[in-house]
């Protein structure tokens, strides 16, 4: 890993070391240069300082020889007292000696000198003043007395070797600095106050060497200085003229007390340039990762455009697969429709209703695929509207317990009554949500319960903050899956679930949706257990008056939700062309239609479409928008341009099984008045068409008039329920009743009417559970429950009142013990028989329960 | 994604910048002496001239070779013709700090250039006009003049010295007043005619002035003061003893007996490397001698005698110790006391007030008449 990090950054490595060696170069280059310059510096600030010392000598020395000059002019001109004048210049200082000397050598006054020893006799005999060194005998100041313009004397001032650096000696430096007087012969005239360490330090070669260097500079300068370095310490020598005298000031000072302070210069640049190129190193590693990451960028930039592509083509396919897939289901779900209107036979409306469930299975997983294709694009959009809590709950409700039931398992229901019955919000979206939680529940679910509950907290004066909380004692999900839960197409613990249906979008849905109305969703789980999910959804209340007891509201609602096709208008003056390629779905309109006594014609194309217009004037066109040939658009187009069209302002409506997001926009822009997605369903159907058909050709069919039963009521459970509802609110609660025996019903319960009350709500109450779990007993001839369901009807019909139920059961029961025996003998005639009367006993048992309730609401 | 055409451009200006940040270290603030000092000579005769003025150029050349200055030279300028004024012009113009001027006409013709050009250090190796900018050097050839004069002295039968010269000023005042010391004491006896040709270089003047001071005065020894060699030639032709100057002659006969010359790259030497140090325009003068092997005698002629080889530097020692040619008790000739028997004559006076003849010289005027 290591390696391949190497080598995918090769280029960024070499390039980070290229630089620093550049760095490091230029950064070697440049403190040498520092260096150079500060020494160059200091060379110059100690070459002055060595001036300004060179100078005090040349104050002291012209101190001295002012001194004597002024005993000369005295001498001068008073020749004869010159003794008294030397001895009295002499302050008898200790190896001080005074003395004035003549042009042959001898000494007038004080001790005679060799001439040769001291160059400054010679020059004063010249007339001028002079300073001169001997090494045995010190050092002299000479100056001439004259005798008129002649020179007569010299007198001088000797101070022995041994007073000079007391007298004359210079510190530089605070005293870290070493000064010395030399004369042109090196000899070393006034110490720095330690002889044998001079020594030592100047016999250093490469403090020679530099010192050298400094006498030739001083050819041309007056004072000089020069770095030098040896092996223990680099120092600053310095040197300068002493005015007037053949002695040269030489000094020294090592370098970190000369370049104090300036030293920190080169300190603060090396830190600065070095961490400067740290900083750089770090800003190149950083454009080499940026400039990666742009190249990566690019790469996925390039990947995100297939991905997009990939998912244009997937919305493509969709889009078709809505299509292919709806065509031939709006074919059988149409077909069956009719079958369940005109099929008088029972069994086989029972297999005409199995046929429907499933294609509502189908027709569901496609609208799955087509709410997520509309969330995917973000073209969902939440409705919120006024919406009666108890009909959301009771839809939810219908369509879950059938499927738990199914399944043998428990749904319990445990709803607030204090929740608003009115509210504020997408109805539908909920009841989506919520339903897709619990067939969630249920399809994990194997064995236990499936728990709804739901409850409200007030957020706000009116708005209140729903709890649905879902439990079920299903698989559960796994700890390490719940990540997973809410992706698209995800199915957890693939293994086992293999059976269960689903697209796998459901939660993905559920979670957007719940997203999208600002709600959310929280999984508690454990595995193997059963998990909980919890949607919270912020909704307006409308009506706050309390729910109440939901049981009760959920009966009275589902008797007015009760399905049942009725045509809701009749025009048989109107006339309508349709046009589709599939002659099935001609066929379906034509059905769907049958009532409302509309003319249809039909065409199987937009070519045969156009041929009829310009015979025949329509009320509305529906008009297939997929075809072969000539597509619908196209076909409208032609239609639209035609002269001699009869239909020129006639509505014309798109059919499409193309039901994606934005269709709509899309078929009006093209000239469509409406459009109808495909399988056509019967109510849109009558209702855009009542939209679009002239008011004069319409007969809306009030109330009153539907309640002429399109099929006999013994067969229709359903519209039966209705028409009992329907009768009964004409009727007084006390009328008489039919199919119970109160009076009977009343001496089971020992005469308390309070008991029988409680003994009939229960019988109403588990009527809907118990039918359903007879007629699946009764469906999978699993004859054996049967006979105990039965059982169980008919006593708890007779404890009821319900006499005529309990006789049927009773002979049901008879006959499919007799089933279950393997001997028995005319199993046919039995099994007719209780197929002839488990339909009769289901009715009775509906209408019993139905007039139960309307005994226990008067 | 950067494009190539921008990356390489970015990697051009790196290199650019990198290149300007290496030359920036290279060169700035350089160290070294930045500008060349220059100094200028202005010569009366020729550069290659076999006298004072091809002494002086190369004295002053090989001076400014180790000490590391440009010599910038004008030859061949006339004094008193206005050329001189012109050509330290030209010598500043190109840069000249310093100008060295080596005829004694020149220190009266630059007095007011002197005020125009306050930076430039003049030198002049005169005496007699110094002040302000304008700076001397010379040389004690004094010294040598009175060694060379023992010389004379101790060679002389007819117990007359010739001496050419050009005209009276200290300088010269000062030559015939150490030779005639010197002479006197070779040979107390002796005395000195001089002859005064009127011009520093006049070749038939010269030798029209040996022919008679050998001819009218007998003189059997001669020396001169004037720029070039003519009396040299003169005497050997004539056959007598002669003493030259500036410097050392080849092919000559013995009676040639040894040159006074002095070391001009020493004394240029110290001139300029006292204007490098920024002394020049502190009015300092510089008057080296044999103590600082600035003047001496060539090799003598196998005429010079072991004793009058001691003599001579006997006079040398006593030179070296305690400086006296000008010392001990001296007469001019009108018999006044010019120094003491233990006095020394200062260098005040002999810079500046030689305008007396020690005894022992005649003049050739005087003489003839």
């Amino acid at each position: 890993m290591r390696k391949a990090w190497i080598k995918r950054n090769r280029k960024i490595i070499s390039g980070i070391f290229i630089f620093s060696v550049i760095f490091g170069i230029v950064g070697i280059l440049m403190y040498n240069k520092m260096r150079t310059l500060l020494n160059y510096y200091v060379e110059r600030q100690t070459a002055q300082q060595a001036e300004v010392l060179a100078q005090t000598t040349e104050k002291q020395f012209a101190a001295e020889l002012r001194q004597l000059t002024w005993t000369a002019d005295y001498i001068q001109y008073h020749e004869a007292e010159r003794q008294d004048i030397v001895n009295t210049f002499a302050d008898h200082e200790d190896k001080v000696s005074v003395g004035l000397l003549e042009m042959d050598g001898n000494a007038v006054c004080g001790e005679a000198l060799d001439f040769l020893a001291f160059d400054g006799i010679r020059q004063s005999f010249r007339g001028e003043d002079a300073v001169s060194y001997s090494k045995e005998r010190g050092l002299l100041f000479t100056v001439p007395v004259y005798r008129g313009r002649n020179v007569r004397y010299v007198l001088y001032k000797l101070y022995d070797t041994s007073l000079l650096y007391n007298k004359f000696g210079l510190s530089c430096h605070g005293g870290k600095g070493r000064v010395l007087i030399m004369d042109l012969q090196e000899q070393v005239i006034i110490s720095s106050g330690n002889t044998a360490e001079d020594a030592a330090f100047f016999n250093m070669t490469e403090i020679y060497d530099g010192y050298l260097t400094m006498r030739e500079q001083l050819q041309v300068l007056t004072s000089t200085s020069t770095h030098v370095e040896t092996e223990r310490e680099s120092y600053f020598l310095f040197s300068a003229e002493i005015d007037d005298t053949d002695l040269i000031l030489v000094g020294y000072v090592p370098e970190d007390v000369a370049m104090e302070g300036i030293s920190y210069l080169v300190v603060l640049a090396l830190w600065v340039f070095g961490l400067l190129m740290v900083v750089l190193v770090i800003g190149m590693v950083y454009l080499f990762g940026a400039e990666e990451k742009a190249r990566e960028s690019d790469e996925l930039r390039e990947a995100k455009l297939m991905a997009d592509k990939a998912n244009r083509a997937k919305s493509d396919f969709l889009a078709n697969m809505s299509h292919e897939i709806r065509t031939p289901i709006n074919a059988v779900m149409g077909m069956n429709e009719m079958i369940l209107r005109e099929c008088e036979q029972e069994d086989i409306r029972e297999y005409a209703q199995n046929i429907q469930g499933a294609s509502q299975t189908l027709l569901s997983l496609i609208n799955d695929i087509l709410d997520f294709s509309k969330i995917e694009s973000g073209k969902m959009e939440i409705v919120e509207a006024a919406y009666d809590t108890a009909s959301m709950l009771n839809d939810v409700i219908n369509m879950v317990r059938v499927k738990a039931d199914s399944k043998n398992l428990q749904f319990n229901v445990d709803i607030d009554e204090k929740l608003p019955s009115e509210l504020w919000g997408d109805g539908t979206r909920d009841r989506q949500v919520i339903i897709n939680i619990l067939n969630n529940a249920v399809k994990y679910t194997k064995e236990g319960q499936v728990s709804l509950s739901v409850n409200g907290e007030r957020s706000g004066a009116d708005k209140i903050l729903l709890e649905i909380r879902v439990s079920d004692t299903g698989i559960g999900i796994k700890e390490e899956d719940m990540p997973k839960l809410f992706r698209n197409f995800e199915r957890l613990n693939l293994g086992e679930n293999r059976n269960v249906e689903g697209t796998g979008l459901g939660l993905a849905i559920t979670y957007r949706l719940v997203e999208q109305m600002n709600g959310r969703i929280e999984v508690e789980s454990q595995y193997g257990v059963g998990s909980t999910f919890t949607i919270y959804l912020q909704q307006g209340i409308v009506n706050d008056s309390p729910l109440g007891d939901f049981q009760e509201r959920y009966q009275l609602a589902m008797k007015r939700s009760r399905h049942q096709y009725r045509e809701s208008f009749a025009a048989p003056d109107a006339k309508i062309l349709v046009v589709d390629d599939t002659a099935m779905n001609l066929l379906v309109i034509e059905q769907l239609l049958k009532k409302t006594r509309v003319q249809v014609d039909t065409c199987l194309s937009g070519n045969a479409c156009l041929e009829l217009v310009q015979r025949e004037h329509y009320d509305v066109i529906l008009l297939d928008h997929m075809m072969p040939d000539m597509d619908g658009i196209e076909t409208l187009k032609m239609l639209k341009d035609m002269k001699n069209n009869r239909c020129q302002d006639t509505p014309v409506i798109a059919l499409t099984a193309n039901a994606i997001v934005g269709v709509r926009e899309m078929y009006i822009e093209n000239g469509f008045d409406d459009y109808l997605s495909k399988p056509v369903e019967g109510n849109d159907l009558e209702t855009m068409l009542k939209q679009y058909i002239p008011s004069e050709k319409m007969q809306i069919i009030s109330e009153t008039e539907q309640q002429i039963p399109v099929q006999s009521g013994q067969q229709n459970i359903k519209s039966d329920g209705d028409n009992a509802d329907d009768v009964l609110q004409s009727m007084p609660p006390t009328a008489e009743l039919k199919w119970l025996d109160i009076d009977m019903g009343l001496r089971y319960c020992g005469d308390s009417e309070e008991v029988y009350r409680e003994v009939l709500q229960e019988f109403c109450d588990v009527e809907q559970t118990e039918c359903c779990k007879i007629e699946n007993a009764y469906e999978r001839g699993d004859w054996k429950n049967y006979a105990i369901l039965v059982h169980g009807l008919k006593s708890s019909s007779l404890s009821a009142g319900a006499k005529k139920l309990s006789d049927e059961a009773a002979g049901l029961e008879k006959s499919s013990r007799e089933m279950q025996k393997e001997d028995a003998l005319h199993k046919e005639e039995i099994l007719a028989y209780i197929r002839e009367y488990h339909g009769k006993m289901m009715e009775l048992y509906r209408d019993s329960s139905n007039e139960g309730r309307r005994y226990l609401q008067s | 994604m950067v494009s190539k055409k921008y990356r390489s451009l970015l990697l051009v200006t790196a290199l650019i910048l990198l290149a300007v940040i290496l030359l920036f270290i290279l060169f700035a603030g350089r160290t070294d002496r930045e500008i060349e000092d220059k100094i200028g000579i202005v010569l009366s005769g020729s550069t290659q001239e076999n006298g004072w003025n091809g002494m002086n150029y190369a004295g002053a050349q090989e001076a400014c070779t180790s000490l590391g200055v440009r010599l910038l030279v004008k030859e061949n300028v006339e004094e008193y013709s206005g050329q001189c004024e012109q050509a330290v012009r030209e010598l500043v113009e190109d840069g000249a700090g310093m100008i060295l001027l080596t005829s004694y006409g020149y220190s009266e013709e630059v007095q007011d250039l002197v005020k125009e050009y306050p930076d430039i250090v003049f030198n002049v190796n005169f005496f007699e006009r110094q002040g302000g900018q304008l700076n001397t050097y010379f040389v004690r050839m004094y010294q040598a003049r009175y060694l060379s004069g023992i010389i004379a002295g101790m060679r002389t039968e007819s117990n007359v010295v010739g001496y050419v010269a050009a005209m009276p000023n200290n300088e010269v005042n000062r030559g015939i007043n150490a030779f005639t010391l010197g002479v006197k004491r070779g040979n107390p006896n002796a005395e000195v005619i001089v002859l005064w040709t009127g011009a520093w270089d006049d070749k038939e003047k010269e030798t029209t002035a040996v022919e008679k001071l050998v001819q009218e005065c007998s003189a059997d020894v001669v020396t001169y003061h004037q720029n070039q060699g003519n009396v040299v030639e003169a005497a050997e032709r004539l056959g007598v003893d002669s003493i030259g100057y500036h410097r050392e002659f080849e092919g000559c006969s013995p009676h040639y007996l040894t040159s006074v010359v002095c070391n001009w790259e020493k004394i240029y030497e110290e001139v300029i490397s006292g204007y490098l140090k920024g002394r020049g325009n502190a009015a300092e003068n510089y008057w080296i001698g044999m103590e600082a092997d600035a003047v001496k005698l060539t090799p003598y002629s196998e005429l010079v005698t072991d004793e009058i080889q001691e003599e001579v530097e006997k006079a040398r020692e006593q030179i070296l110790s305690r400086g006296g040619v000008f010392s001990g008790e001296i007469y001019d000739r009108e018999g006044n006391l010019i120094c003491d028997e233990s006095e020394t004559v200062s260098d005040e006076v002999l810079l500046e007030h030689v305008d007396w003849y020690v005894e022992g010289v005649d003049f050739y005027e005087e003489s003839v008449d």
